[in-house]
């Protein structure tokens, strides 16, 4: 059978997810990348490898998220895309007639407007990062509560208190003083979600129109608080997905899919490539005031990649 | 006395051209780099915008390289600038920088220049010198402002078909200084059309149908390769044929009410922004807003917008923007820049709208 994998490397995370033809998906993998995006892939490709019957046969590989262009060049991907368009074809091939997709993972979030299954507008957060997951851990962590069970206690809130969300310190202070004058946790978990659903749709959402379906993935639509805070100020019924915290994954191998239909040839290097020893090193240029960082790619001691560089001095590889 | 000025995008190869042929002696600072907006931002109050940060850098790089005196551009109306020289010169006097001011405004530039009258060194000048040499050192000026536009115009036409990445880019930046070197007129016709040919013969695949994308927004930003974060080569790369709106010439040439008959103008821009804008806002909001109708009526596919992070001007714009979006249909991508903005943010960002696009694009040509 043909089967078609997508990799989401993100700041937060790393996910792996296998489609086949008819992008039903076969097996997924989710892992942290702990800031080491390279020992990440090929421990989530060793996982997957696992995972998946030997008559199978990857056809196509996609990658995405922050650290796509060296998972790119790790895993020899058929096509590289950013974040935004694979987490909105993940969306629209769960739900063809999706019309805005919110999207909240770690260290960003952003909402892609979609009309007729394709990408018409969109936005990221890109001065402050409170209208993200990191905001609700950190706030977890000061109020003694797992992040795994915010969700589940924001449900139980009877009345929701009121908590500045604009920045994630302001936040804190006010919650400090709501605990100080005797708001249960549960309130204050619930008013948290809300928070930063109003910061969510202030910022990032300012000036889009939100119309359903409206799909929520990324890691923190785990969170039922905020689903339900979402809907509360929406007035929408907010879907998500089965798989939410790999979409990008999915979105990615559906994207290798369609880039297969042309090219015809994989590029793929197989799943051996979890063995080979990658490394990369960063040097500082000083070829001029800018003081570029540029970083090199090694495959078995020999640089592969570099990228970087302002001018283009360094990325263009004698050969 | 040794005269300087902040960098604006290429204007420096205009000044250093009238320079030049006057024989007069300036210090020109360091291009904008990473060096310049460090030495801005630490000493720049910090809201203020980028443009701001990076022109405070360009001076005290040219202090310590021994200018003493600053020729500083200025305006009236909303936008920051036109009161940057002020804060400027304290901030710089309390650094302990000794410096003449002559600030570009209609009532201080008529003091500075009696000031610098009066100055000794440019006596010396001024009995040397001709209204003639003055004339002709303009001309010369000017005409390597134009050739480094015209180049520069040209290689944004070629850059999306290029074949091998960065050859454009690379031939580019060969042909600013070799139009930077020439001594005169000939020497800088030859090197311009030297630079033409070149690009012209870079290898290309003529099949490719890029995207037309226009880039309007606040002057500086616009103009500024490097506080733009090179927006313009990466969009070309992405395979984008990129239109600028502003330039320095045309800026100018705005400003002296001679651009009538130019189809692209500023005048004809702010004209095209009245249904949305009844008033002028002040420094290039109006043909921001303009020009995206302007360029959309032309069958652009995309229209970016470039704004300092805290610009008023431009901040207004965006929120019209979205409106002349939704009515002519082309999508508008806003980048706000600060000395935070990551080269990767704005990849991810730029990809996903080229991607946008694409999709725009294959879905029109379905359903016609």
């Amino acid at each position: 059978m043909d089967t078609y994998l997508g990799v989401d490397v993100g700041s937060i995370s790393t996910n792996l997810a296998v489609i086949d033809e008819k992008k039903k998906v076969l097996a997924w993998e989710y892992l942290l990348t702990g800031g080491r995006p390279i020992e990440a892939v090929q421990r989530g490709l060793r996982e997957m490898e696992k995972k998946l019957a030997k008559e199978l046969k990857i056809k196509g590989v996609g990658s995405t998220g922050s650290a796509r262009h060296l998972t790119g060049i790790l895993v020899g991907a058929d096509t590289v895309k950013s974040e935004i368009i694979a987490h909105a074809v993940g969306a629209s091939q769960l739900i063809p007639e999706v019309k805005t997709v919110f999207e909240i993972g770690g260290q960003d979030s952003k909402i892609i407007i979609v009309r007729d299954g394709v990408v018409v507008d969109f936005a990221m957060n890109t001065i402050c990062a409170a209208g993200t997951g990191s905001f609700l851990d950190h706030q977890a962590q000061r109020l003694g509560v797992l992040i795994e069970e915010f969700g589940d206690l924001a449900l139980k809130a009877e009345a929701p208190t009121r908590i500045a969300g604009r920045c994630t310190v302001f936040a804190e202070s006010d919650m400090i003083h709501k605990q100080q004058t005797g708001h249960t946790t549960e309130n204050i978990v619930a008013g948290l979600c809300q928070a930063l659903v109003r910061n969510y749709l202030n910022n990032v959402g300012k000036g889009k129109e939100i119309l359903p379906p409206i799909v929520f993935q990324g890691g923190v639509a785990a969170n039922k608080g905020m689903k339900a805070a979402f809907e509360e100020e929406l007035g929408y019924e907010v879907i998500v997905p089965e798989y939410y915290h790999v979409m990008g994954a999915i979105g990615a191998a559906i994207l290798a899919q369609e880039t297969i239909v042309q090219t015809k040839k994989t590029r793929f290097k197989g799943f051996e490539v979890s063995e080979v020893d990658y490394k990369t090193r960063s040097f500082e240029c000083t070829g001029c005031p800018n003081l570029c960082e540029v970083i090199e790619v090694l495959m078995d001691r020999e640089v592969i990649s570099r990228w970087g560089d302002r001018c283009g001095k360094w990325e263009v590889l004698e050969k | 006395m040794k005269v300087t000025f902040p960098h604006m995008g290429r204007m420096d190869i205009f000044i250093k051209g009238m320079v030049k042929a006057l024989g007069m002696e300036i210090v020109v600072p360091p291009t904008n780099s990473k060096k310049a907006l460090d030495l801005g931002v630490k000493y720049a109050p910090e809201f203020v915008c980028l443009p701001f940060k990076l022109m405070l850098g360009n001076l005290i790089e040219a202090f310590e390289r021994g200018a003493d005196t600053v020729i500083m551009v200025s305006d009236r109306g909303p936008c920051r600038l036109g009161l940057y020289g002020l804060p400027m010169q304290i901030i710089l006097k309390n650094l302990g920088y000794k410096a003449n001011w002559l600030i570009l405004n209609t009532p201080h530039a008529l003091h500075g220049l009696f000031q610098l009258g009066i100055d000794k060194d440019v006596v010396k000048y001024r009995d040397k010198l001709t209204f003639m040499d003055g004339l002709l050192a303009f001309h010369f000026g000017w005409k390597k402002m134009l050739a480094i536009e015209e180049i520069e115009r040209f290689s944004l036409k070629i850059r999306p078909y290029e074949i091998n990445k960065r050859d454009t880019t690379k031939i580019l930046y060969q042909g600013m200084k070799a139009i930077e070197n020439a001594d005169n007129l000939y020497d800088l016709k030859k090197a311009k059309n030297g630079v033409i040919k070149d690009l012209r013969n870079i290898p290309q695949d003529r099949n490719r149908r890029p995207l037309k994308i226009a880039i309007a927004g606040e002057i500086f930003v616009v103009l500024d390769s490097f506080a733009n974060l090179d927006i313009e080569k990466k969009l070309g790369e992405l395979g984008c044929e990129v239109d600028r709106t502003i330039w320095f010439s045309t800026h100018i040439l705005h400003h002296l009410g001679l651009d009538k008959f130019m189809r692209r103008s500023k005048r004809r821009a702010i004209q095209a922004a009245r249904p949305y804008l009844k008033y002028p806002i002040g420094a290039e909001c109006n043909a921001t807003v303009g020009y995206a109708a302007l360029y959309a009526k032309e069958g652009y596919d995309g229209f970016v917008h470039l704004m300092p992070f805290t610009c008023m001007p431009e901040f207004v714009a965006g929120g019209v923007l979205t409106r002349v979006s939704k009515d002519y249909g082309i999508p508008v991508f806003t980048v706000e820049l600060e000395e935070h903005s990551s080269q990767t943010h704005l990849m991810t960002r730029l990809e996903a709208f080229v991607d946008l696009l694409h999709r725009k694009r294959a879905k029109k040509r379905v359903n016609s």
